[in-house]
């Protein structure tokens, strides 16, 4: 039974003399595809309007960048690691007077508010590549594992009733918010240029998959009438409110970059 | 009649093609099932209100999504050479899991449910990179078509329903996926394959077709539903806590978009039309 052991260990490593080391960086543009969007309604009279925010968690530009090992001349495994630079967005809606009409309700967020929502990714994937010359197709697939930190910057008026007039309140919130890590699927399809032995030029389309939870919220900062507030809380805490908190972070996008062999051997 | 010359005339296309095909050209075509399994999951999407005889009813459910079920696939394709390929598929998908029920499910209120039965028709042009194994070979799969969409949603509360039936309208598919397949003679090969399909879906209009007879004044709830991109001045009155508008026009709301993001793996059959030596 060890010898059997033995000769399979020697069998596999001598399988993976064939192989080679590459190391590949990338970047582009992801989409988001599930944008959070949330209604507020103004109705003055008998006249509504109803204004959309959306909320693209995901989007950005991707650098990232890749450990493989070409297994043998059709398959690889590889380790993506990501993050995104260019992630933060804004989206608004007019704000309604309230003191200057007494026929006028809101219901939602009226304001702006700023995001930004920075991501981590880390994705082992199989690959499995077709050679022709000095072009490589690739398609590949895994899970991907993915935590965020993302930031609500919030400046929108509160309205104080005092008995007789609508006061208003400038208030300025910073909330971050973190979210737990969450498993979801990663895949590519893309095409190897090759320059060189080591070198290669690369270009894919991605797509990935993740819905976290958000585990934990904090106010930073809570000003009113640009007077900070935050000790006026009870707690600057919130707390998850379970899967009614889920928020999508998949994304589609395009990348390119480069790919470079650690050993100047080209399998086929 | 129709379909016999239809036959006729596609039993006389194929050899005609067939006689001209050179090396490495062929055309084939393919017959195969998948299963889906959705990838990404969305709150369930509120189409219309369901507020039978004064109930509040909790719909919710976090984790919805329709791209889970069987898709049968027919495609056409054309191989340029030994590497690469066209295809245009036609595909038929329609979801398993059809109910949902309110999640969570909250003590104090009454909770329903809702079904939601999902049919999507695609045509999928494809483009297909090859490699060659012996008896069998690899295909890269890119896609991308538009199809026709059908939906209808069935709102529950114990007795109490309310069913909505959304116009056929455009939707939109993109993925890509790998097959393997396997030489049973020359011109036959069975395949198996798996990959990611997404497909996105924006209903424009909905028409409530069928609701409990229990429901006390089924005449105060809208019949038509549009789904527009922006509402501005919409005129109406307040009742309660809700803006009404006039129930003998289609109620208006913002238009949201289905999302069926899926893994799918398959089986299939595919024939290829080759070129006679003896020609």
């Amino acid at each position: 039974m060890k010898k059997i052991s033995i000769i399979i260990t020697l069998f596999a490593l001598s399988r993976l003399l064939n192989a080679q080391f590459y190391i590949r960086a990338e970047t582009g543009y992801m989409f988001s595809t599930h944008p959070l969007k949330i209604q507020s309604i103004e109705a003055i009279g008998t006249s509504a309007t109803v204004y959309t925010m959306s909320f693209k968690y995901g989007q950005g530009v991707p650098l990232i960048l890749s450990f493989g090992y070409n297994l043998n001349s059709l398959f690889s495994i590889e380790l993506s690691g990501s993050t995104h630079i260019s992630s933060s967005f804004e989206t608004s809606t007019d704000r309604p007077d309230l003191s200057s009409s007494y026929n006028l309700s809101i219901n939602g967020f009226f304001g702006d508010i700023k995001y930004q929502s920075n991501i981590f990714q880390l994705a082992p994937q199989l690959v499995c590549h077709f050679v022709n010359d000095k072009i490589t197709l690739n398609i590949a697939a895994g899970p991907n594992l993915l935590k965020s930190c993302f930031t609500h910057k919030l400046d929108y008026t509160d309205w104080n009733f005092d008995g007789s007039k609508f006061i208003p309140l400038q208030t300025y919130q910073e909330v971050e918010y973190t979210t737990d890590l969450n498993v979801g699927i990663r895949s590519y399809i893309g095409i190897n240029y090759q320059f060189s032995s080591s070198l290669s030029f690369c270009m894919n389309l991605v797509s990935s998959y993740n819905r976290c939870k958000v585990i934990r919220g904090e106010i930073k900062r809570y000003d009113i009438d640009g007077a900070d507030h935050l000790g006026d809380l009870t707690s600057p805490i919130i707390k998850s409110n379970g899967d009614n908190s889920k928020v999508n972070f998949s994304q589609t996008g395009i990348t390119v970059g480069i790919k470079i062999n650690l050993f100047h051997y080209r399998v086929d | 009649m129709n379909r016999n010359i239809l036959l006729v005339w596609l039993f006389l296309a194929s050899t005609l093609l067939q006689n001209n095909l050179s090396y490495g050209q062929s055309f084939y075509m393919k017959a195969g099932g998948q299963y889906n399994i959705p990838v990404s999951k969305d709150p369930l999407p509120h189409y219309f209100s369901f507020s039978p005889n004064g109930y509040t009813i909790n719909w919710d459910n976090p984790d919805f999504s329709v791209a889970e079920g069987f898709n049968a696939m027919w495609t056409a394709g054309y191989s340029f050479n030994d590497l690469l390929s066209f295809e245009i598929g036609a595909s038929y998908f329609a979801n398993t899991k059809k109910e949902f029920n309110a999640s969570p499910v909250y003590l104090f209120a009454d909770n329903g449910k809702t079904n939601w039965y999902y049919k999507n028709y695609t045509l999928l042009p494809a483009i297909i990179f090859s490699r060659t194994l012996n008896k069998s070979a690899l295909d890269l799969k890119l896609f991308a078509g538009i199809g026709l969409s059908d939906l209808k949603v069935k709102a529950l509360y114990r007795s109490l329903y309310e069913k909505y039936a959304f116009d056929k309208s455009i939707s939109y598919t993109y993925g890509y996926g790998m097959e393997y397949l396997y030489s049973l003679s020359p011109v036959v090969q069975l395949y198996i394959n798996a990959g990611i399909n997404n497909t996105y879906y924006t209903p424009e209009h909905a028409r409530r077709v069928a609701y409990s007879p229990d429901i006390a004044n089924p005449y105060i709830c809208f019949n038509e539903i549009d789904y527009v991109n922006n509402i501005r001045n919409l005129k109406g009155a307040y009742y309660g806590d809700s803006f009404i508008t006039d129930t003998d026009k289609p109620e208006i709301r913002i238009r949201e978009t289905l999302k069926a993001n899926s893994f799918y793996f398959g089986i299939g059959v595919k024939y290829t039309f080759t070129k006679n030596e003896k020609n």
